[in-house]
């Protein structure tokens, strides 16, 4: 704080003692360290040194409160009429798929909890990119298409994590302690402030002198809920960063692995090829079973050794409407097992409680949602003009007094005050500065690549494994690091490789399992990774070994439902044959590119 | 242009995240030690994971030589490990956590302590 009183010489006083005295004198009184003023120099710290991001956080979680309301009235294709009884869910994503013969369709959301808004699944485009599919819940009829990243889940993803890579959920959980600690340092700075909750902003008075009201004035009506998001927030900063890096203990229950399809379940269904149930008769199946339980998200098996997963609630104190899950056998219909709210361990339920109380979402529906809602979007704002009041007020007495501090020439104080603003210390952010500026770039650029993500696929890119029979099937596969990554070389050792395959010849239907593997399998037991998703998105993430062997493999094994097994293999690294380099190809139809001959 | 591919990289981590809330699929992870514990330094031990951070306790262990002999069997305990002797020569660990979750990996792969 030192650095901060250096320029500004009333700068973290509290106002009593800032003011000139009745005598117009206008030296500075020497100050005793307090608890309050220690309270709130401590205050002003938190509240400047990242001000800008703290109401970036703050104005991004204010505007996700209504995320979904948001997505309600830009989108066209979110908007229902209400007409009579829905349809069952399982039937509404039955019908979407029907109408989009081939495509990826995952993660139904069932909007069970709306009446005017359209269910959605989301789709997988071909080339790796994603969309969201809209349908009518009543008339089962597709509504259209929009992007992944419609304005609500774009203030939702940028309040959750700032669309900054790795560091981000951590970086925003910090401001969940700083909410704590503003509080409590608010509290004791501000004298006898159970006394102030009338004491109303002066109106007619200077703007510094109303914004230093309505700070207070705010401060003290929104304490209860400015105590809600620090806690919440507090209790995510626990996990991550401090156990998510080693730091601190865990003390929530393990994850446990979801029920899934066993050897005798699969055997059970004979040699032929087994049709799968509808979603309507596996929503079924899980009504019959718990007719309380209603279904909010859907998701299909990803490949044949697994359940359907029905996530829903029975509207358990404070869960998310995703609280509890069953899971259900795709081809009889049996339920095989379930993750209930009501059969959580306690701290598992404090745990899940973070979410409702920190988004406001557990109104559920009808009024009572958009009553807490907009509960939770008032007092978020309130929580918005604290931050921003808080570093007005700050920036206004720093520029009286670099003011004072600048009286010398037109030029020369005009370098000087160009000087205070840049330096890296004094001022109400001195230093921390660069880091605000910083997280801002890398926010920034941070949403430019998300965007990106959303429509730019990953073909063109990585290795490409040229079509090859297997059995009755011709397959070729495409490795990538990633989406984001298909500039990178796909295959490096030590690291996790995206496969993607391809069936161009062939039933998909018959095929029991496809499993990829570096080196030839040694055993028809464990030959590799799996291929999973949707259709269009097959994909398996398969370990690369620590050392890649010269002339080393990549294997692919097919397990069709009547028991045979189907292998073939290509090179793992390029070799100008059956496997390409697919970025070279590029760069070489590039006539201006540098690397023409090493395709 | 480094630092930007792989920030790339890792924001497709933080997106695919976003989504993983709604997609499940996991795959089985094997992370065997050798020596590890000082009183008995040829004990291999075994935890058994998957890739969404769930423990993986109770699921079929076996462990075969290079002539496909079986050396050793059991199960994972509550905390997802298993334990036997290091067998001379090559071997293979296998984890069975049911269809389409079986991973195997080599002695190549067991890290030396």
């Amino acid at each position: 704080m030192s650095a901060d009183t250096h320029a500004t010489p009333d700068l973290g006083l509290p106002e009593q003692e800032a003011k000139p005295n009745a005598k117009g004198n206008n030296k500075t009184r020497k100050k005793k360290l307090t608890a309050h003023r220690a309270a709130y120099l401590i205050h002003s710290f938190i509240g400047l040194k990242l001000s800008l991001l703290f109401s970036v956080v703050l104005i991004t979680g204010t505007l996700a409160v209504f995320a979904e309301e948001l997505d309600w009235l830009f989108y066209s294709e979110v908007r229902v009429e209400a007409q009579g009884e829905k349809l069952n869910s399982g039937e509404v994503f039955d019908r979407m798929k029907e109408q989009m013969p081939g495509v990826g369709l995952t993660a139904f959301s069932t909007a069970n909890d709306r009446q005017y808004t359209a269910a959605n699944a989301i789709m997988t485009l071909p080339d790796g990119g994603f969309k969201k599919v809209w349908v009518d819940p009543y008339t089962g009829e597709v509504q259209g298409t929009t992007n992944f990243l419609t304005v609500g889940e774009f203030m939702s993803i940028l309040h959750k994590n700032l669309f900054m890579p790795l560091i981000g959920r951590a970086v925003v959980n910090v401001f969940g302690v700083l909410c704590l600690i503003g509080l409590v340092t608010g509290l004791i700075s501000y004298r006898k402030f159970w006394k102030q909750f009338f004491k109303f902003p002066r109106w007619n008075a200077n703007p510094r002198v109303f914004l230093g009201d309505l700070h207070k004035f705010l401060g003290l009506w929104s304490l209860w809920f400015v105590l809600i998001i620090g806690v919440t927030g507090s209790w995510w900063f626990y996990q991550n960063p401090l156990v998510n890096y080693g730091v601190a203990p865990q003390f929530l229950p393990e994850r446990t692995i979801d029920p899934a399809l066993t050897k005798h379940d699969l055997k059970a269904l004979g040699k032929g090829i087994p049709t799968p149930l509808s979603s309507k008769e596996i929503i079924e199946a899980v009504q019959e079973h718990d007719p309380e339980f209603i279904p909010h998200f859907l998701n299909p098996p990803e490949h044949n050794g697994m359940a359907y997963t029905i996530h829903g609630t029975k509207h358990d104190l404070l869960t998310m409407k995703w609280g509890s899950s069953y899971f259900v056998n795709p081809y009889t219909g049996e339920v095989i097992g379930a993750k209930l709210a009501k059969d959580a361990p306690a701290i598992s339920r404090v745990d899940w409680s973070m979410r409702p109380l920190h988004y406001g979402t557990f109104g559920y529906d009808g009024f009572w949602d958009l009553f807490v809602k907009t509960v939770w979007f008032i007092f978020g704002l309130a929580m918005s003009i604290l931050s921003v009041s808080g570093m007005i007020i700050f920036y206004q007495r720093t520029k009286s007094a670099t003011k004072k501090a600048v009286n010398s020439g037109r030029v020369q104080g005009k370098i000087k005050k160009a000087w205070l603003i840049m330096r890296p210390w004094g001022g109400p952010m001195s230093g921390f500065k660069y880091l605000n500026w910083a997280f801002l770039t890398v926010i920034c650029i941070g949403i430019s690549i998300g965007f990106k993500l959303q429509s730019e696929g990953t073909s063109g890119s990585g290795y490409q494994y040229k079509a090859q029979d297997v059995g009755p099937w011709n397959i070729s596969l495409n490795a990538t690091l990633g989406l984001l990554e298909k500039d990178l070389d796909p295959i490096q050792a030590g690291r996790t490789t995206t496969l993607n395959a391809f069936i161009h010849e062939g039933n998909p239907e018959a095929i029991k399992f496809m499993y990829v593997k570096v080196g030839k399998p040694r055993t028809k037991r464990a030959p590799g990774a799996v291929l999973h998703g949707s259709v269009g998105n097959q994909h398996a993430h398969t370990p690369i070994p620590k050392t890649v062997k010269e002339g080393a493999e990549l294997w692919l094994t097919i397990e069709s439902w009547d028991g045979e097994f189907y292998q073939t293999a290509w090179s793992l690294m390029p070799d100008g044959n059956a496997t390409v380099d697919l970025r070279e190809e590029q760069a070489a139809n590039t006539p201006t590119s540098k690397n023409e001959i090493s395709g | 242009m480094n630092l930007i591919k792989n920030m790339r990289a890792k924001l497709a981590l933080v997106v695919m995240s976003l989504l993983s809330a709604k997609a499940f699929a996991h795959y089985p992870i094997l992370n065997c030690k050798l020596g590890s514990n000082p009183e008995s330094p040829s004990e291999v031990v075994c935890e058994a994971s998957f890739s969404n951070l769930a423990k993986a306790p109770n699921v079929i262990m076996e462990v075969y030589s290079e002539d496909d002999e079986l050396i050793s069997e059991g199960h994972t305990d509550d905390n997802s490990i298993y334990t036997f002797e290091r067998p001379d020569g090559v071997y293979f660990i296998i984890m069975d956590a049911g269809p389409g979750h079986v991973l195997e990996i080599s002695d190549e792969e067991v890290v030396e302590i």
